[in-house]
């Protein structure tokens, strides 16, 4: 603190100062983020099992990614999970924002919306699917079945867990998800100063026009961010589905996380679980990179412009 | 200045907080600690034993009480046992604890997990039980069930077997004379009737619309399905998984149950609870489950506390028998997933002597008996099923003999990765219509690329 | 203004239309809560677990209010730490100047490609080493570390808006950087640090997984590690009407809490409209 009291300091020191700030972050990123993931890299190398007897195979959990004839399933559920799951969530984030924090503005309407919207994101998982589970139950207990018996006496009860299983799994992943782009999103849109309305207003623009014009291009920055954010959350993700389907019916609604968690945890073949989610790491890393290049990363972060 | 030294203070205050939450977390791993001055005022020797387990029907309870018998014989030795009560845990967390030095000196499991348990380093052996009293003429099945490698490794805890669940009104619906129904049981001991006519039957049953639901299963890998098919997968002499061609006789019938109505693509989702649901409204005509589906009804009737009720409940609506074997004049079978009281690997010889009393005790008849009462599991041995308590009531104690030849699913390393291929070609029949033969070929492929080589057997 | 009505109603009409499964999925864990399934009578017997130890597919499962305490000792402990992290790593990365910083800040972005459950087993040992395991320490360590990287994001947000004009004239005044942080800056951010700390605040609320491995003791649980516990090994769910009690009991107060934070929440800028 009397450093910069001293009439000279020592060019060390300064260079050093900005360092102070970040120290406890990066010692933190250091012990519990790149150490461990030496060790999960190393882990990969070997086939380690329950016995935790550390034996190095080599590739061979790499060549048994490439030989499983399942992988190219695996990979698509994961393709088709992540990417359905992330532009509906994004639209529903960007329509309730636009919804309450534009045509609503300070309505109580537009807290009760958001509030509603939030319930499903902060319910804990394992309550959260029972509801899905009694929506889609198989026998003439489930809601659905319920009303669809209302309509067709005579017809057998669905079994929606063996016909539709990946569009529950990311119906409720939906509900769930959108809520944390809403969030982000409300926030940019409610920083946007009224006048540039008025001013819209006054010059006769459509709502389409000023939600074009002045909403989206205000977006872009929160837009990446949750964009980077949920699609990497997608592609890791398994919870819901370990706990709505557990992957089945057969490999349907396994995906790449799931399948490493499965490998990893149920059948205890740590190696090659390890091995697995190392590819789902690999994919978010690309995936990242590719969107970030894609929003001109670079451009956000802006020069200090003090020089002490 | 002032919020950062406030901010100080709290961060220092939580410190102290966080480091008063985790003294005492490893306390009590067992050791021969503490002392404790008897009647005559000498000092008493005290061994800490850590049990690890849940409160499961009378488990926990059984434990407490075995403590004071052995305390009590143990008085003349100037010894005194004390029970360290940690709560039962995951597998995963298993493996992990003991990583971090924590494994409980005795805890309960499924006989499947001895293979990685003992690959995991978490049990050791526990040879005594082939000499000790307790077991004494025990059946045959319980050498495979407890024995792995030629050592015995975990102490069986409690029993169940696999009776069928069916809907007597469902069989009076089909014009079957009291009389008929009741000697059906003895047919299938008998092995006249046969597996095949029981799906016949659930097929009629269904088709005349007296069910909703031909049979309802708790899990698709049901063993009982596979044993009397023959498929036991196992082989115990070289411990490994074995791909068989009997497999695909499973399969055929599933294939021919979900073909004619018999099993909906859904059987999977249909659980013991939701099934004793059905089954209590008359909605589906077979339920293959274990012992506990009997509780699991009377809980949900909420006839706990009724058992004459039950009982006249149980003898108007179902009737039980064991799974038909499906050859005439072959021999019924049952499978069985009883839990093992496994001794942790740290427990050396000098402490076993206590742990074996304290299980020895845990096993008296009377406190079988208190958790089969408690649990719906079959007591253990020969002497519990004297216990009249246990007399008194007629399903356990008619269905006991099937004890004497269930089987129980091998507790092979890779077990589950082999099941896991097995239900996907069930899967495979269920929700994409394919044929026994596809459904083979697809387990066929799925158990040589994910089972490792060396614990497979190709026939 | 007729035109005008006809928008909102259009609005109101979408948004209830897409709101509906989530006002049944409320109603529905109400009455899965409060009815017995067999009899359909209305009981408030699985709400007992307020007042008494329940057991649970042989679990007994610890007292409810010392683990409610746990999780508001845990939850403040949280905020505390991240906002105290947070807030220098971010005023570092939106106003100073140093090597490395363009990575470090890609890094950031890059870690989160890290799924936690990939690292679990590996940082499990590192906890052993360090003897933190069955620690809240530990526990607090890993889950910040995962949850940092986006603070600092939202964090940066609010300092790239701060008038440079600000820090200068306090500069000039003669406070060093620090002081020049704390004084005049951590006001001006104040919203930032609420909203940090809410978000932290839902994190640590919502925290199992790392429970469920890390900590041996039920009766240090969190209620989210404690709901986690009513999942059996075989992922079934035994009881709905209990579960759903305890996630109403889990989630009512979380709703409070919102409704009365969710105005922090607009404040939130990731370098956005306002950006130069």
């Amino acid at each position: 603190m009397t450093l910069a009291k001293k009439p000279y300091k020592k060019p060390l020191a300064k260079k050093m100062y900005p360092y102070f700030f970040i120290m406890p972050f990066a010692l933190l990123v250091l012990v519990f983020f790149i150490l461990p993931a030496i060790a999960t890299i190393m882990m990969s190398f070997t086939d380690l099992n329950a016995s935790m007897k550390i034996n190095f195979v080599g590739f061979d959990n790499f060549k048994r990614i490439f030989t499983d004839y399942s992988m190219p399933q695996i990979l698509w559920n994961t393709v088709l999970f992540a990417v359905i799951t992330l532009v509906f969530s994004l639209f529903f984030g960007l329509f309730i924002s636009i919804a309450t924090q534009y045509f609503l503005k300070g309505k109580l309407a537009a807290v009760i919306y958001r509030v509603l919207w939030l319930i499903p994101s902060i319910i804990p998982a394992v309550v959260y699917v029972t509801f899905w589970k009694y929506l889609f139950d198989p026998t003439g207990d489930g809601l659905i079945n319920k009303v669809l018996h209302l309509f067709q006496p005579e017809g057998d009860p669905i079994s929606w867990f063996t016909k539709i299983a990946m569009a529950i799994v990311i119906i409720a992943t939906i509900v769930s998800t959108t809520s944390g782009g809403m969030i982000l999103l409300s926030a940019a849109i409610s920083s946007i100063p009224e006048d540039l309305y008025k001013a819209a207003k006054v010059d006769g623009a459509s709502e389409k026009s000023v939600i074009t014009k002045i909403i989206l291009p205000s977006l872009k920055w929160p837009l990446m961010y949750i964009t980077i954010s949920d699609l990497i959350g997608f592609v890791s993700s398994y919870f819901f589905i370990l706990l709505l389907t557990n992957g089945g019916p057969m490999r349907d609604t396994t995906t790449l996380s799931l399948y490493a968690y499965q490998q990893a945890f149920n059948l205890k073949y740590y190696g090659y679980g390890a091995a697995l989610s190392l590819l789902v790491v690999l994919i978010s890393l690309i995936l990242t990179l590719w969107l970030l290049r894609l929003f001109d990363f670079d451009e956000m972060i802006k020069p200090s412009r003090i020089e002490d | 200045m002032k919020k950062l030294a406030l901010g100080l203070v709290s961060v220092i205050t939580s410190m102290t907080l966080l480091a008063g939450c985790s003294t005492g977390s490893n306390s009590g791993v067992a050791a021969n600690g503490g002392a404790e001055a008897s009647s005559n005022g000498e000092k008493m020797k005290e061994v800490v034993i850590s049990v690890r387990e849940n409160t499961w029907g009378a488990r926990k309870d059984n434990f407490l009480e075995a403590e004071k018998r052995v305390n009590e014989e143990l008085k003349a030795e100037n010894v005194q046992i004390k029970i360290d009560w940690w709560p039962g845990i995951g597998d995963d967390e298993l493996i992990l604890q003991a990583q971090a030095n924590k494994v409980a000196d005795v805890f309960i499991n499924s006989s499947v997990d001895i293979g990685w348990q003992l690959n995991a380093g978490l049990i050791r052996d526990v040879d005594w039980v082939g000499t000790s009293d307790v077991f004494k003429n025990m059946p045959e099945s319980y050498n495979n069930i407890m024995k792995y490698e030629d050592h015995y490794y975990g102490v069986i805890q409690d029993m169940d077997a696999s009776p069928v669940f069916i809907s007597r009104k469902a069989l009076e619906g089909l014009g079957w004379t009291a009389a008929q129904i009741d000697e059906l049981k003895a047919r299938v001991d008998a092995g006249i009737f046969t597996f095949g006519e029981l799906v016949d039957l659930a097929d009629e049953a269904a088709k005349q619309k007296l069910v909703k639901i031909g049979f309802g299963v708790e899990d698709t890998r049901f063993e009982g399905w596979n044993y009397t098919f023959d498929n036991y997968n196992y082989s115990a002499e070289e411990n490994k998984m074995v791909l068989s061609k009997n497999t695909e006789k499973v399969y055929e019938f599933w294939q021919d149950a979900k073909q004619r109505g018999v099993v909906t693509e859904g059987i999977a989702e249909i659980d013991t609870d939701k099934a004793a649901e059905l089954f209590i409204k008359g909605e589906l005509f077979a339920e293959f489950a274990r012992t506990e589906f009997y509780q699991v009804m009377r809980t949900q009737l909420g006839m706990d506390e009724d058992l004459t009720g039950y009982e006249a409940w149980f003898k108007e609506n179902a009737i039980w028998i064991p799974v038909p074997s499906v050859e005439q004049g072959g021999k019924p079978v049952s499978y069985s997933n009883p839990a093992l009281v496994y001794v942790g690997a740290k427990v050396d010889d000098e402490k076993m002597p206590y742990v074996q009393k304290l299980i020895e005790h845990v096993l008296d008849a009377d406190l079988q008996i208190n958790h089969t009462l408690k649990s719906g599991k079959l007591p253990v041995t020969a002497a519990a099923q004297e216990d009249p308590r246990f007399q008194e009531m007629s399903f356990y104690k008619d269905h006991a003999y099937l004890i004497e030849f269930t089987k129980t699913r091998p507790a092979q390393m890779d077990y589950a990765v082999y099941m896991k291929s097995f239900t996907l070609g069930i899967d495979a029949i269920l929700t994409k219509g394919q044929t026994a033969a596809q459904a083979f070929e697809l387990f066929q492929k799925d158990v040589k690329q994910n089972v490792p080589a060396d614990s497979l057997i190709v026939e | 203004m007729s035109t005008s009505i006809a928008k909102k109603l259009l609005v109101h009409t979408y948004m209830l239309l897409f709101t509906m499964p989530i006002i049944g999925m409320i109603i529905w864990y109400f009455l899965s809560a409060t009815f017995n399934g067999t009899t359909g009578q209305f009981t408030l017997e699985n709400f007992n677990f307020v007042k008494e130890p329940i057991e649970y597919a042989g679990v007994v499962l610890p007292a409810i209010w010392p683990i409610v305490l746990n999780t508001l000792v845990y939850s403040i402990l949280i905020v505390i730490i991240e906002v105290g992290i947070a807030v220098p790593t971010a005023y570092a990365f939106s106003r100073l100047d140093f090597t490395g910083k363009l990575a470090a800040m890609k890094f950031l972005f890059l870690m989160r490609s890290f799924p936690g459950i990939t690292l679990i087993i590996a940082t499990f040992f590192i906890l052993v080493q360090m003897n933190l395991v069955n620690t809240y320490i530990g526990v607090i360590l890993v889950a910040i570390t995962g949850s940092l990287p986006g603070r600092v994001y939202i964090m940066k947000g609010f300092f790239d808006e701060v008038p440079w004009d600000l820090e200068w004239a306090a500069m000039v005044d003669g406070c060093s950087r620090f002081r020049a942080l704390m004084k005049v800056l951590v006001p001006y951010v104040l919203p930032g640090i609420g909203a940090i700390s809410v978000f932290s605040f839902l994190g640590a609320y919502g925290e199992w997984f790392l429970f469920k491995l890390f900590i041996f003791d039920d009766n240090m649980l969190t209620l989210a590690g404690y709901l986690s516990r009513l999942v059996t090994k075989e992922n079934v769910i035994l009881n709905y009407g209990l579960i759903t009690a305890i996630g109403l009991f889990y989630t009512i107060p979380l709703v409070v809490f919102y409704i009365f934070t969710q105005k922090v929440f607009l404040k939130i800028n990731m370098g956005g409209a306002k950006q130069v």
